[in-house]
């Protein structure tokens, strides 16, 4: 007798794969489009493109990553559609009425599904096989097996997933949205309970300035299909796709299990567990109330109670819209008893969500427990940089375990943890974000985006500012491994750009600026802080084997001779800066630079020149100052210091308070 | 292939759809399934084919239970009420499929079914009218040589001709084969000539299930005319079960031994008299009435 007990049913097989051999053509066109096609027009093209190798590491790199997308909606659409003779009660009586065993069909539900998934893939990259002869970039046979290699891995995982939640489900449409649930709902979830956390209470650290760590980070990374996508573009992780293909193992087994259970006669039944209904319209209408609530509080910002009706609106939406989902009509059939239970739910998740984070951003660690620190302030302790590890750095860099600085910085987190300001606030900012090192080695991020501006505060906030602060966050200072570096780029706010290339040129304004660092940063602070915030800063660019092309910005030290000399060696001094654009110049000889620099951060123009009668340069006597700039004589000891207009900044009636760091810059001069 | 139910019950949440069945099916014969519009008939063959699984009893056909046993399904066919044809295919397209799936599959058998139905094998099955497609179905599974048929309304659809054709059909494989066939129906007449054996079903309880010539043979249908009506004795001497008085014509349904009724009836010298076999309706209004149910509630057609 045939095929009694074998896994292998032709039969099957030849029916399956008929039902959705044309999604498989579709997808192969579609492919060969994406891939093969887009390589060959933009070859054609090379002529136009200088740099090879950003071509190579950019264009073919993203090219797989758009076709592994289209891989992975494939192997989705495949799985929907191979999976849905189990959603109609005809068809499914049928094959459940043939002598073929349930294992067995689950059996070809996946050979086939493999096979029409590896097929075209395996004839993609015979193609590219013999297409890279003809490209005038360089596309190596290893590149293409990884991605063949890799792309049917993802697929094929994609694809279990995906027909594992067919068996929750008799309805296409609910099928993909189960995918979408499956996939997403743990994002979406942590998403908007973060989202809605820093729209209530500040301190929450949704995008970090500090590391590039954050709170989203961690999930958006291990979510399967964008973790898999950029993970092809990026890094390949071998840890982490063997968790995800041991993931899909047990998925299959489990997916047996489900299917030996499964019992035909709820065929015409939407969800195969009403518990799993259950649960699962309970986290969406939550997830959809945390959703609408946001958006209600946003678009109608007012006090606690408007903010709890805003909650309230949300959830009666959201339920009404995940009904109309999960009943596949809009002509919803409500019962008392889910509602009852979505509603309980939803009250006690926001008690947890209230006191959670209520305890989240009130958290200040102890000074004792804290190993090293890293700030960043708008207005003290600045680092501002997208760096995120990477190894042409030393570990030092931005961490900062000098006692005293981190009894600051717990002591101006105390300030901002403390304050009573709870919610955003239109106009005012004043960022302060801290990520702690703590002695165990786990990692503590706060981000605040209004710190208060009380006087005690503000002196905490000023004590971050420290010569030691300066060079654990200085870019050049702390580069690990010069011969990484492919380009230095010095940037003033005018958008000016100064570039080093070339080993030695680089090895050697990297050598001058760190022979020279001490000296440079031995004035005043605050002159050396205000200019890396707002006037200077630098970029590198690096690449070692193994990595494309990548960039780190972040503060340098506008006083430095090797900057300067570089500088002037392009372009006037004064023109890099923009003096020459400012309408308004100042002299002013600094006496109490306390008080000075204070009133310079927090005091709007007109008081502040009131204040100190700050001398207004006619026009020859600014040509005389941009000559003595031009010639290098910038100095942050002298006491003499250039106050200009910022020949950008366009005032409008809102910004007539700005404090004059915004609307003006500063150095020092000899 | 002799099949035997015990104690089967199936539920849908809260409601029990089949109740503690028991039935037994001897082989090469025909068993009538009658029942109202949602007695449970789909649900109980359903259950026989193995589609759905008992909550408790089993099924067994020839001692083996058929729930996710392949060898078993392999000799067992059922045909759905509405007959299931794969999107866009053809008699011959299905016939592939059969013939890949039934170890049993006569081509011979197949190409002779579509002359006589005069069918087209390269059609599109589901372009056809219902008639066809059920004759299309009819083929398929005639085709697969089956040991048990499990028809669902099976001549629904079908114009009286193909009806008695498909019957013809069925009772050779019946004779030729020893095939064991079980219809589902709503429509009593319907299954009155074919079926050896009958049972009703009512909200999921089996209330009745008897072998027909057994019936037929203990059991008849007296209609006598005479000058003055006779005394109560008579009907209990003829054995009367049940009775219906007319005018002077009496008409009564006579169970006990029949060869003896002609005897018994001209002693009471009639004016004339008429015995005739019970239909399957009388039979069921008989044995219904006698378990509190009214047939015509039961069974509409």
């Amino acid at each position: 007798m045939k095929y009694l007990t074998s896994l292998w049913n032709s039969t099957l097989i030849r029916h399956f794969t008929g039902q959705t051999f044309w999604i498989a053509v579709l997808y192969t066109v579609i492919s060969l489009v994406a891939l093969p096609l887009s390589l060959w027009v933009a070859s054609s093209n090379m002529g136009n493109v200088e740099n090879m190798t950003d071509f190579e590491n950019n264009m073919v790199q993203t090219l797989m990553q758009v076709n592994l997308f289209i891989g992975i909606i494939f192997a989705v659409t495949l799985a929907i559609f191979t999976m849905n003779f189990k959603n109609s009660e005809s068809i499914s009586d049928f094959i459940h009425s043939l002598p073929v065993r349930r294992g067995s069909i689950l059996s070809v539900v996946y050979i086939v599904g493999i096979l029409l998934m590896t097929l075209p893939v395996i004839f993609i990259s015979i193609i590219l096989m013999f297409e890279r002869y003809v490209l005038v970039f360089d596309l190596s046979f290893g590149e293409i097996f990884f991605w063949m290699i890799y792309t049917i891995i993802t697929m094929i995982i994609t694809y279990i997933l995906a027909v594992f939640t067919g068996f929750f489900t008799n309805k296409l449409f609910i099928h993909l949205q189960l995918i979408v649930i499956l996939f997403f709902l743990p994002l979406a979830m942590w998403t908007a309970m973060v989202s809605t956390a820093s729209m209530i209470y500040d301190g929450v650290a949704v995008y970090s300035s500090v590391r590039g760590d954050d709170l989203l980070s961690p999930i958006i990374n291990n979510t399967f299909p964008i973790f898999a996508i950029s993970q092809n573009f990026d890094n390949f992780s071998l840890v982490k796709s063997v968790v995800w293909a041991a993931v899909g193992i047990v998925i299959i087994a489990i997916s047996y299990f489900l299917y030996m259970q499964r019992r035909n006669e709820y065929v015409n039944s939407n969800f195969t567990y009403s518990s799993v209904r259950y649960v699962l319209s309970v986290i969406i209408t939550i997830l959809g109330m945390l959703i609408l609530g946001s958006v209600l509080g946003y678009v109608l910002p007012g006090n606690d109670v408007v903010k709890v009706i805003s909650f309230v609106l949300g959830w009666v939406g959201s339920y009404i819209i995940m009904e109309m989902l999960f009943q596949s009509t809009a002509k919803i059939n409500i019962k008392l008893k889910t509602v009852i239970i979505s509603a309980i739910s939803a009250v006690i998740f926001m008690g947890v969500f209230y006191a959670g984070w209520n305890s989240y951003t009130s958290y200040v660690p102890a000074a004792e427990d804290v190993d090293s620190v890293m700030v960043y302030s708008s207005d003290a302790g600045s680092s501002y940089t997208n760096f995120e590890k990477q190894e042409i750095m030393n570990d030092d860099y931005l961490t900062n375990d000098d006692r005293e600085f981190i009894n600051d910085t717990v002591e101006a987190h105390q300030f901002a943890a403390e304050s009573s300001i709870e919610e955003e606030i239109p106009g005012y900012y004043r960022t302060f974000d801290v990520a702690y090192k703590m002695n165990d080695g786990s990692m503590v991020y706060r981000s605040f985006n209004h710190y208060p501006d009380s006087d005690e505060a503000l002196q905490a906030l000023e004590q971050l500012d420290s010569i030691q602060n300066l060079r654990t966050t200085d870019l050049i200072l702390n580069i690990e491994e010069h011969e990484w570096m492919t380009n230095i780029m010095l940037s003033s706010f005018a958008g000016d750009t100064v570039y080093i290339n070339g080993e030695d040129d680089m090895n050697r304004f990297t050598n001058d600026y760190k022979s020279t660092y001490q000296n440079s940063a031995d004035g005043s602070l605050e002159l050396t802080n205000l200019a890396s915030q707002n006037l200077f800063n630098m970029e590198i660019e690096y690449h070692h084997a193994g990595n494309q092309r990548e960039y780190i910005y972040g503060n340098g030290n506008l006083y430095n001779s090797a900057v300067i000399e570089t500088v002037s060696e392009e372009m006037p001094l004064s023109e890099f800066l923009a003096i020459d654009e400012a309408e308004e110049v100042y002299e002013y000889e600094v006496i109490n630079s306390d008080v000075f620099y204070y009133d310079f951060k927090n005091s709007s123009m007109e008081e502040f020149n009131s204040t100190y009668d700050l001398k207004l340069l006619e026009p020859d006597e600014k040509e005389d100052i941009e000559e003595e700039i031009d010639a290098g004589n910038l100095s942050t000891d002298s006491g003499r210091v250039i106050i200009f207009s910022n020949p950008y900044h366009y005032l409008d009636d809102a910004s007539n308070d700005s404090s004059v760091q915004y609307t003006h810059f500063i150095i020092g001069v000899e | 292939m002799k099949v035997n139910v015990r104690n089967v019950d199936k539920s849908f949440g809260a409601k029990k759809a089949v109740k503690n069945v028991n039935l037994v099916i001897t082989p090469g014969t025909m068993h009538g399934l009658l029942g109202s519009n949602g007695a449970g008939k789909t649900t109980f063959m359903k259950t026989l084919m193995g589609i759905y699984k008992p909550d408790s009893g089993e099924v067994m056909f020839d001692g083996r239970n058929i729930y996710e046993n392949t060898g078993m399904k392999s000799e067992v066919i059922f045909i759905q009420d509405i007959p299931f044809f794969f999107a866009s295919a053809t008699l011959n397209k299905m016939a592939e499929f059969y013939r890949g799936i039934y170890p049993r599959w006569s081509e011979k058998r197949f190409q002779q079914l579509i002359r006589h139905f005069k069918l087209n094998p390269n059609q599109n099955l589901n372009a056809l009218s219902k008639g066809m497609r059920r004759q299309a179905s009819f083929i398929l599974a005639i085709s697969s040589r089956p040991k048990v048929m499990l028809l669902d309304e099976p001549f629904d659809g079908l114009d009286p001709i193909i009806r008695q054709q498909v019957k013809n059909l069925l009772l050779q494989d019946i004779a030729g084969h020893n095939m064991t066939v079980i219809a589902s129906s709503h429509n009593l007449r319907e299954m009155e000539d074919i079926c050896d054996s009958v049972s009703i079903m009512h909200h999921g309880e089996l209330l009745f299930n008897r072998d027909l010539s057994e019936i037929k043979g203990s059991h008849c249908k007296l209609q006598i005319a005479f000058n003055k009506l006779p005394e109560d004795d008579f009907f209990e001497d003829v054995g009367a079960v049940h009775k219906t008085v007319r005018g002077r014509i009496i008409t009564c349904i006579i169970k006990g031994d029949i060869l003896d009724v002609e005897k018994k009836v001209t002693k009471y010298n009639p004016l004339m008299y008429d015995i005739l076999p019970l239909t399957l309706e009388e039979i069921f209004t008989y044995e219904m009435r006698e378990k509190g149910y009214e047939i015509s509630n039961i069974i509409v057609e």
